[in-house]
């Protein structure tokens, strides 16, 4: 009975220390950061096709008013600051892929 | 931490994948910077872009517009991928200057024109304008009457009577019905002008409306209540801003491309696969007054020439064939001379020299013929100066030691100097001395020489090395066993 009593007591207070290998619960805030580079660059793309490509190619938007030459030249300025802002995430060159982000977002309201 | 390990590796195959991914995104970009100018300059100076409706004068301005746009996209594309100039950072900032201000006003031109096509489309479609034009529309489309026609009527009637009544001599005369007249006259008179009056007056107010600048883009009209500036201006900054951003994408690209290429370089990579043909080096005869490029810069220090001695032409090569220690030592003592360089021969002068043997052979006129048939380069002099000294070495008769090589050096120099085409006083203590020092360096590479494990002061740094040691021993054991017994003890 001593015996029973002392392994219902062991039972009835155990309390699982946490592991260091087990994941704690909650936000991973360093896994976050990690994907908010390419988080950005996809946004760019996103911007660039939805308002320099498709206004471009469907001739929505204020394109029509422009001479396709104009709208093509303008769509590939975005393209280009598309690939460096890449060429930024990659680098892990953040400040360089802010700036480059903002000019996207400048060119994409002012087309 | 094994990914951290990993990471931190540097792997080629990835690196030239990347560098190659980098190339083709700086040639896309410089693709669209030619796009970008070529629009603005052809346009502004063919007329229009629609090439295939040009005559021949469009076409040769359209051809200079493509010329000029062509050479200064190559100048930028060049320059940015430079990556960091060392030494010329003034040259480089004016160089960057020139590319981005041609660029910029190429390519704000039509940033500009966009902005001006989207006011002036929204000023015409404004129902303000159309209302406007409709006005002079319809004053233009015909004589417009005038509202006095019955006070002309009655004016007149009473004028007819009036002239009747004088001619039957009942009245004098007819000032009154004439003033009536003649004022509903200038009544009708003033009404014209005043039509005239607002017609222009409208198609003045047609005018501004048509370009309202208030229709520009909001941005541009933030710009513009910003700094208190016409339209055009405003959108001469906005247009300088977005292209801003565009120049600094095309110089971002090209640097990163520069600094991939680096990096491969650093980790001894080259970043193109085909082969190189060296070019041919740079050489001076040494009967030649004017001094050679390499030999006026003082700033040039030998080991610049030492990097470059991997670019060795065939010439060198048998001078490196000529120079090693066993062939030399086997055409010594069959006294025979190396045909292609005649190195062993002015190695025998300068080590008799040395030593105090007289019979070596006299300053040569048949070398000096021998070497204006062969032009002397920095390099070669020094390989020279270098195969001399170290023959003297391995020899024996000079010890591995900073001091007596400089002096073996300034010996060389002094008797050879006029034969490799340079004046020995040119050439300064310090520098023998750092020639000295290359030259033990080299013997090390080679093994001639060693470190001296018991380094210390007042101690040599280099010894030569044992297997040396031992082929002067026993040619020394040789040359005593032909001097007879008796002369050896006396």
């Amino acid at each position: 009975m001593k015996n029973h009593h002392s392994e219902y007591d062991y039972l009835m207070h155990y309390h699982p220390t946490p592991q260091a290998t087990q994941p704690t619960p909650g936000v991973d805030w360093e896994e976050i950061a990690e994907i908010i580079p390419f988080l950005v660059a996809a946004l760019a793309w996103l911007l660039w096709a939805l308002f320099l490509l498709i206004p471009s190619v469907f001739g929505l938007h204020n394109a029509p008013l422009f001479s396709t030459a104009n709208n093509i030249v303008f769509t590939l300025m975005g393209f280009v600051l598309c690939i460096a802002l890449s060429v930024a995430v990659r680098s892990g060159h953040g400040a360089r892929a802010i700036v480059f982000l903002l000019g996207i977002s400048l060119l994409s309201f002012w087309f | 931490m094994t990914t951290i390990a990993i990471n931190n590796t540097f792997n080629p195959g990835l690196a030239y994948a990347e560098y190659n991914q980098r190339k083709a995104a700086y040639i896309i970009a410089a693709i669209v910077a030619f796009t970008m100018s070529s629009y603005f300059v052809v346009g502004y100076l063919a007329g229009d872009l629609l090439f295939w409706t040009w005559d021949i004068a469009q076409g040769m301005n359209g051809a200079v517009g493509v010329g000029i746009c062509l050479v200064m996209t190559a100048y930028q594309f060049i320059l940015y991928s430079q990556g960091d100039v060392e030494g010329g950072k003034k040259a480089t900032i004016v160089a960057v200057c020139v590319a981005v201000g041609f660029s910029l006003l190429s390519e704000v031109g039509q940033g500009m024109e966009r902005d001006h096509v989207r006011m002036e489309t929204k000023s015409i479609e404004s129902p303000t304008y159309k209302a406007i034009v409709g006005k002079i529309s319809a004053a233009a489309s015909g004589p417009v009457a005038h509202p006095y026609s019955r006070q002309l009527e009655r004016a007149e009637m009473k004028m007819a009577r009036c002239q009747q009544k004088v001619s039957a001599g009942e009245w004098e005369d007819c000032i009154e019905s004439t003033a009536r007249l003649n004022g509903v006259n200038r009544m009708i008179e003033q009404f014209y002008q005043q039509n005239q009056q607002n017609a222009l007056t409208l198609t003045d107010k047609a005018k501004t409306l048509e370009k309202d600048e208030s229709n520009y883009h909001p941005l541009v009209n933030l710009i513009k209540n910003t700094i208190s500036s016409t339209g055009v201006v405003a959108s001469f900054i906005l247009s300088l801003i977005l292209i801003g951003f565009f120049e600094y994408a095309f110089h971002y690209l090209g640097r990163q491309l520069a600094a991939k290429r680096a990096e491969l370089l650093k980790h001894g990579f080259d970043v193109t696969r085909k082969n190189r043909k060296v070019p041919n080096q740079y050489k001076v005869a040494s009967n030649n007054n004017h001094p050679a490029p390499d030999e006026s810069n003082t700033e040039t220090t030998w080991n610049d020439e030492l990097d470059k001695s991997s670019l060795a032409s065939p010439a060198d090569a048998a001078l490196n064939q000529a120079a090693d220690p066993e062939q030399v030592q086997r055409i010594i003592e069959r006294g025979q001379s190396v045909p292609s360089e005649g190195v062993p021969q002015e190695a025998e002068t300068v080590r008799s020299t040395l030593s105090g043997d007289s019979n070596g052979t006299d300053e040569g006129t048949p070398e000096t013929e021998q070497t204006d048939s062969q032009p002397i380069t920095r390099k070669r002099f020094y390989k020279r100066i270098y195969t001399e000294v170290r023959q003297l070495v391995t020899e024996g008769h000079v010890k591995p030691t900073v001091r007596p090589v400089t002096d073996a050096v300034t010996t060389v120099i002094k008797h050879k100097g006029h034969i490799l085409g340079v004046k020995p006083a040119l050439i300064t203590k310090p520098q023998r001395q750092q020639i000295a020092q290359m030259i033990l360096e080299h013997l090390e590479q080679e093994n001639i020489v060693v470190r001296n494990k018991e380094g210390g002061v007042g101690k040599p740094k280099y010894l030569l090395a044992e297997k040396y040691k031992k082929q002067i021993l026993g040619t020394r054991e040789k040359q005593m066993d032909l001097i007879p017994k008796e002369a050896q003890l006396v």
